[in-house]
C-alpha cells in the first residue's frame, strides 16, 4: 500500500499542496498538512475502500482543516499575511507587470468563494479529480458536488467578467 | 455544463500556481517517524557526525602527490553522476554525505502572559543522508525532519 500511496503522491503532489494551501493559507502549514495526511494513511491498518486518489485527497484535506484550526490566533493577536495558491512571481518583468493584476484578481475571486465551492474548484481544476472522486473525497453526493462546481464557476465568471466589461 | 464554462476553466488553469516545495518530497517519500525529542537529538548528532565524516573524507584525499578530486554536488532527485574512475578517484561504496537544510518562518505574535508580546518563529530542518552505492553513485538514504518553535520578545514601540 505504501508504494501505491507514494505513486499517488508523485502524480498529485501539486494538486494536494494547492488544496492544502487553499485551506491553510500558509505554505508551511500546507506542507505540514500534506505530510500529516499521508502519515494518517500510513498509520491506517487497512487499505482504503473505494478510490485511492479520493482517499488521499480526503486525508490531506482533513489534515489541512485541522492545521487551519490549530493555527487560528487568539483575538487581538497579529495575524501573518495569508498566502495565495497562486505565485505572483514571473521571470519576465514585463509579463509580471501585465499578468500580476490578473493573478491578483483571480486570487481574490477564488479566495472569496465559500469553502465548499473553493475545495471543489481546486480539486477539479488543480487536482484533476473527477466529480465522482471529489464526491467521495468530500463525502457528498455527486449532484451536490457538480452543483457546487457550477455555482463556483458562475460566481468566478461574474467577478472576473465584471472587471473586464468596464 | 463543461462547455458552458470552458473559458473560465481555461483561465483558472492558466494561472501560475505556487509550487509545492522540494522539501515536501523528502518528507513524504522517505519519512522517518520519530518522537520530537529524539528528532532533535538525532539532528544534533547527525550534524556532528556530518562534520566529522566530512573531515575524515577530506583529509586522506588531499595527498600532496594526488590531484584534488572534483566532487559532484548531491542532487535532490535521482543519482549523482558517477565520476570517471580513470581520471579521478570517486566516492567509495558506503561513503555518506549528510546535509542539513533549515529555514525559519515568521508565524505571528502571541502575548502568552498578557503583557509581553513574543514573535513566534518556526524553524524547519531536514537532515538528509546520501550514501554511495557499489557504482559510486550517491542516492538519498534518509530524510529526518525536525520542527522547532522559537519565541523572541518583540520590541514595544
Amino acid at each position: 500500500m505504501r508504494r501505491r500511496l507514494e505513486r499517488i503522491y508523485l502524480e498529485h503532489r501539486q494538486g494536494l499542496f494547492t488544496m492544502a494551501l487553499a485551506i491553510t493559507r500558509c505554505p508551511a502549514a500546507a506542507e505540514d498538512a500534506v505530510q500529516e495526511g499521508f502519515a494518517r494513511l500510513w498509520a491506517a491498518e487497512t487499505a482504503p475502500r473505494g478510490d485511492s486518489v479520493a482517499y488521499v485527497f480526503a486525508s490531506v484535506r482533513n489534515a489541512a482543516i485541522d492545521q487551519s484550526r490549530r493555527r487560528r490566533p487568539a483575538s487581538g493577536v497579529e495575524q501573518p499575511e495569508a498566502a495565495s495558491i497562486y505565485d505572483g512571481q514571473e521571470a519576465d518583468p514585463a509579463t509580471a507587470a501585465m499578468n500580476g493584476e490578473l493573478v491578483r484578481r483571480v486570487a481574490r475571486a477564488v479566495d472569496s468563494l465559500p469553502d465548499d465551492q473553493r475545495d471543489v474548484v481546486v480539486m477539479r481544476i488543480y487536482g484533476g479529480l473527477t466529480y465522482a472522486q471529489i464526491a467521495e473525497a468530500l463525502g457528498r453526493p455527486l449532484p451536490t458536488v457538480a452543483g457546487r462546481y457550477r455555482l463556483a464557476l458562475e460566481r468566478l465568471r461574474s467577478q472576473m467578467g465584471g472587471g473586464d466589461e468596464r | 455544463m463543461n462547455d458552458e464554462f470552458k473559458d473560465i476553466e481555461r483561465m483558472l488553469k492558466s494561472m501560475p500556481l505556487r509550487k509545492a516545495p522540494p522539501s515536501l518530497d523528502a518528507r513524504i517519500l522517505r519519512p522517518r517517524r520519530f518522537p520530537r525529542w529524539s528528532r532533535a537529538l538525532v539532528g544534533g548528532l547527525a550534524a556532528a557526525a556530518a562534520a566529522a565524516l566530512a573531515l575524515a573524507l577530506w583529509l586522506p584525499r588531499h595527498n600532496a602527490s594526488d590531484p584534488i578530486p572534483e566532487e559532484a554536488p548531491p542532487q535532490t532527485a535521482g543519482l549523482a553522476p558517477a565520476p570517471d574512475a580513470a581520471a579521478r578517484p570517486g566516492p567509495q561504496p558506503g561513503h555518506t554525505i549528510e546535509e542539513t537544510v533549515s529555514h525559519v518562518t515568521y508565524e505571528g505574535l502571541i502575548v502568552p502572559d498578557g503583557k509581553t508580546p513574543m514573535r513566534v518563529l518556526q524553524q524547519r530542518t531536514v537532515n538528509r543522508t546520501w550514501v554511495a552505492d557499489e557504482s559510486g553513485r550517491f542516492a538519498l538514504d534518509s530524510a529526518v525532519p525536525d520542527d522547532q518553535i522559537i519565541l523572541v520578545q518583540a520590541q514595544i514601540q
